[in-house]
């Protein structure tokens, strides 16, 4: 009898590590992940270019950008041709690094990068908390993340498809614009357009 | 009795090799998966559902007024010379010490829109907040709350409005301020008047003057992340700033 309850508790035990394996593997990549960005950001002995270089590549490993520029076109995204597709997936791209690299260059070292709460919202889909605690305020961002399948060439295992900063969430905001660019010029010129605005920026 | 426990033991070890299957059977599929099924893999139709409705348009009868303002705020380098000149002058811990007495001195507005939206919680520790603060933090110039567990938390009546379900109306942008909506801007009059209608000695005049000093130092803690913001903004500056407001607001109201 006593053998079947301690199996019994053993088997309970081993059923909420497997449930849990998502989150604490998400963490973990979180952790890895925010380590390495401070770690380049606050390297006082990298240039500028240096440190973008090391930055891309975390950036390119934790989005989606595929995804994600699906979901900042909207609807407008089936209307676009494979060429335009492939074009705007390498603009987009782009866009999202800059952004992404340029609010994580204000990191300074009075700030330090918490990882809160991590939830599964679907089978594979989780939300993620991560505060940046600096002496007078908390910034929160909130991370929508997918398991892939497999583990792709390059990426991580948990893919960013949507970053909220402060509540306000990336793609929303790319979908309001890019909504009125195309709105206002058409699908060609707002491509051309936002090749321009990410070949300008540095 | 055994019966039972047998029956546990089945259930769990099921449940258990269940869960571990999915995800083995997952792990087995090709690695080398085109890009055409990477992005099928992921289920689009939630969040194509949420990028529907926010493709609604909006009514904006002010649109054109709207666009000339955003980007006189977007241009004003006067404005950015100024705060970034005060930032030399006056060090930050000081700014910091003025933000968090205006803090203090705003709580029985954001203290009354607590109880408005029924968040009692927040409410207690807001007050717990000023109980702390008064006397240690030398009348709220040191925030020592804030490292006991007790972090500042606002609630204006826009945001009562919008909790209690009043629409944000059409959008507005104010000068200097920025992007705002009906509600909002509205909204700021009585969060104005209550804020100095305790405080006898003050008119209207020096509230206004004072609500604008207020604005102007706490300027200065965003003032690095505005050209990163600026960045961002794709064609007008209008639309970027307008739906990044809006969803601020909609994630106040919803915190």
């Amino acid at each position: 009898m006593k053998k079947i309850i301690s199996l019994i508790s053993i088997l309970f035990f081993a059923t909420n590590i497997f449930a849990n394996d998502d989150i604490s593997n998400i963490r973990a990549q979180l952790k890895v992940d925010s380590d390495e960005i401070t770690k380049i950001v606050l390297d006082k002995t990298l240039s500028k270019s240096a440190k973008d270089k090391k930055f891309v590549v975390i950036v390119d490993r934790v989005f989606d950008y595929k995804v994600m520029s699906r979901l900042a076109l909207g609807r407008d995204y089936k209307r676009l041709n494979k060429k335009q597709k492939k074009l705007y997936v390498r603009v987009f791209r782009k866009l999202l690094r800059q952004s992404y690299m340029g609010k994580f260059y204000k990191f300074s070292k009075d700030k330090k990068i918490v990882i809160g709460n991590i939830k599964r919202v679907k089978k594979n889909k989780f939300i993620a908390k991560v505060d940046i605690v600096s002496p007078t305020n908390v910034n929160d961002i909130v991370y929508k993340m997918y398991k892939t399948k497999t583990k792709r060439k390059n990426k991580n295992r948990y893919l960013i498809y949507e970053v909220s900063l402060l509540g306000i969430s990336i793609t929303k905001s790319y979908r309001a614009q890019f909504k009125q660019a195309i709105r206002a010029n058409g699908i060609d010129k707002f491509l051309s357009n936002l090749a321009k605005k990410v070949a300008k920026v540095k | 009795m055994r019966r039972f426990f047998l029956f546990l033991f089945f259930l769990f070890l099921f449940g258990g090799v269940n869960i571990y299957a999915q995800d083995s059977n997952t792990d087995a599929l090709p690695s080398n998966s085109k890009d055409s099924s990477q992005e099928q893999e992921f289920d689009f139709d939630e969040e194509e559902q949420d990028a529907q409705d926010d493709e609604q348009s909006r009514f904006d009868p002010l649109e054109g007024y709207n666009i000339w303002m955003s980007r006189f705020n977007a241009n004003s380098d006067v404005s950015i010379a100024i705060i970034k000149g005060y930032m030399y002058v006056v060090p930050s811990f000081v700014r910091e010490g003025i933000d968090n007495m205006f803090h203090l001195a705003f709580f029985p507005t954001s203290f009354a829109n607590h109880l408005l939206q029924l968040k009692f919680k927040e409410a207690t520790k807001q007050t717990l907040r000023v109980v702390v603060n008064v006397p240690v933090g030398i009348f709220g110039f040191f925030d020592v709350a804030k490292h006991i567990g007790l972090p500042r938390h606002s609630e204006d009546f826009g945001q009562t409005l919008g909790y209690w379900g009043v629409g944000s109306g059409f959008p507005v942008v104010l000068p200097f301020i920025g992007p705002s909506n009906l509600r909002d801007s509205l909204s700021m009059f009585a969060d104005a008047y209550s804020d100095y209608v305790l405080y006898e000695k003050i008119t209207p005049l020096d509230a206004m003057g004072l609500n604008v000093f207020y604005k102007f130092n706490q300027a200065t803690f965003y003032i690095d992340y505005f050209d990163t913001i600026k960045q961002d903004a794709i064609g007008e500056p209008y639309y970027y700033f307008q739906n990044a407001y809006e969803q601020r607001r909609d994630y106040l109201i919803e915190h």
